[in-house]
């Protein structure tokens, strides 16, 4: 039997690989550091997804990044058993899913759902986020997400969640700077103080992303270019902590590949600043 | 004292589904500290993202609702999210009971009209193919024909209609044309990418000679075996179909 294929080491700057960008990632000849996918949309599937899986993976190294694992609810064997042959057939340095729950009662919500901030949704977030890397052999990432109200019960801050769920699970940030900009901005917070309310030492990838604003509230809709303010905390993150994998996010009102190279190749520049 | 977290996902599922309000959740949980107006959000977002989901997947009987069909996709898409629960992770399989959706429907409700019933096949069929494995070897290239490859007869040049919507090349208002249309819906082997085949009656018997093998294959007046043969080498060439050692002649007919 081969022994499992060794890790990559992520660096530099990736992008999220869309299904409009099948067909233009193969033939493009810019610079493209790594890859992330939605793990959902490669679990258990065969055919195309499959083929233009193993052609990238040819040339750029791969992090399955999740929306359903649905850390806040508690194991699903069905899920945890697809996303485990994923992992095997791509060997990445780890995967991430979001700090949240997606599914309740065996039903699909697809979205990323705001847990109380208790110490009871703590234990659970990081007892099953445990099991996942443990079961799959691969560290796991938890991605702070955007969150429009504080839930009921909630006795607890954000950062004091994020930092205990992160404590008791062993699994690194993925500190995504849009969602951390957003949750200070509808939360009448200092996006910077936020910042550093965050455990910036378990931070091992950044998310940049566009936004939207509805009636005052600003939507993480992944849906324009990177605003000026989040690439001024990128900078202001990777003045501290240094040179991070980042990843440049675009799921609605997709542009051409170039236009998300563009950003890619900006949260280069800034990165590299940070040497 | 903290809400339990079982007791608050007790509370918050039908919130979510919107069959409890705001009020009620609050009262059952507690309130938001950001208030009730912000917690009354999420029931909103997970419908849009469903919403967004079946808007997508259906484009083009969308459009031809929308052009034709005044609140008719608003209906059906709306109804269709209170009915059916997403079962699967992969958000696009949310619409793969659609077409069954609507088909019930026939009966009770407003008919919905066939053009659209098929657009909706027709995005469930073709995403489906794309997915799928393609069979390997002799056996398996026949029975699993069903997974990989399907033949569809609709009433409407659907296929034509629904790539030039998705394409942005369909003036808004325009419809499938009603014409009679039996097509093949695969991925290419060659290509991986989708193929659409007008096949000829020929070509029909290749396929279901390959579907069964071993079942007496009835020619039609002015087909020869030997047409069977060459047609089913052109679907090989075109992907559609893996090539075979031998296709032996049956039922006394020559190649």
């Amino acid at each position: 039997m081969n022994p499992p294929p060794e890790a990559p080491v992520l660096r530099g700057v990736g992008i999220g690989l869309r299904r409009e960008f099948h067909d233009a990632i193969l033939k493009t000849s810019r610079r493209v550091d790594w890859l992330e996918i939605i793990s959902e949309n490669f679990m258990g599937l065969d055919g195309r997804p499959r083929y233009v899986l193993d052609a990238c993976a040819e040339r750029w190294p791969i992090v399955p990044h999740g929306v359903a694992a649905s850390v806040g609810t508690g194991q699903n064997d069905v899920y945890d058993d697809a996303l485990a042959a994923l992992i095997a057939r791509l060997a990445p340095p780890f995967f991430s899913d979001h700090l949240c729950y997606s599914s309740l009662g065996g039903h699909e919500s697809f979205d990323l759902l705001p847990l109380p901030f208790t110490e009871e949704a703590v234990a659970a977030a990081a007892g099953r986020a445990k099991y996942l890397t443990r079961r799959l052999g691969t560290p796991m990432l938890l991605e702070n997400i955007t969150y429009y109200a504080v839930m009921p019960g909630s006795c607890m801050t954000e950062g004091d969640f994020l930092e205990g769920v992160l404590d008791q699970s062993g699994c690194g940030l993925l500190l995504d700077l849009t969602n951390l900009y957003l949750n200070a901005r509808n939360h009448g917070q200092d996006p910077s103080e936020a910042l550093r309310r965050i455990p910036l030492e378990r931070v091992r990838q950044i998310h940049l992303a566009g936004h939207s604003i509805d009636r005052g509230l600003l939507l993480d809709t992944h849906s324009s270019a990177i605003a000026e303010p989040v690439w001024a905390l990128f900078r202001e993150t990777v003045a501290c902590i240094g040179q991070v994998p980042t990843l440049i996010e675009w799921d609605q009102r997709i542009p051409s590949l170039d236009a998300v190279l563009d950003e890619a190749d900006k949260a280069r520049a800034f990165l590299e600043e940070a040497k | 004292m903290a809400t339990p977290l079982a007791v608050f996902f007790e509370h918050m599922k039908p919130f979510l589904e919107r069959r409890v309000g705001v009020e009620e959740t609050v009262r059952l949980l507690g309130p938001s500290a950001s208030g009730d107006a912000r917690l009354a959000l999420y029931p909103e977002l997970v419908r849009r993202q469903k919403r967004g989901i079946l808007d997508h997947f259906f484009a083009s009987a969308r459009a031809v609702c929308v052009a034709h069909h005044p609140q008719l996709w608003d209906n059906l898409a709306e109804a269709y999210i209170l009915e059916v629960a997403p079962d699967h992770w992969e958000p696009n399989h949310y619409a793969k009971r659609m077409y069954s959706f609507l088909e019930a429907r026939q009966q009770t409700k407003t008919p919905v009209p066939a053009a659209v019933l098929e657009l909706v096949d027709f995005a469930w069929i073709r995403y489906a193919a794309m997915l799928a494995a393609h069979p390997t070897g002799f056996a398996a290239s026949g029975s699993a024909l069903g997974q990989a490859l399907f033949v569809r007869s609709y009433s409407h040049e659907i296929p034509n209609f629904a790539l030039a919507v998705e394409g942005g090349d369909r003036a808004v208002g325009s419809r499938p044309e009603p014409a009679s249309c039996t097509v093949l819906i695969c991925r290419s082997r060659h290509t991986q990418r989708l193929e659409i085949v007008r096949p000829s009656l020929a070509a029909l018997l290749a396929l279901r000679r390959r579907d069964a093998p071993e079942a007496p294959l009835s020619l039609a007046p002015g087909i020869s075996y030997s047409d069977v043969v060459r047609e089913d080498q052109a679907l090989v060439d075109l992907g559609v179909l893996a090539p075979l050692p031998t296709l032996q002649p049956r039922d006394g007919h020559s190649p």
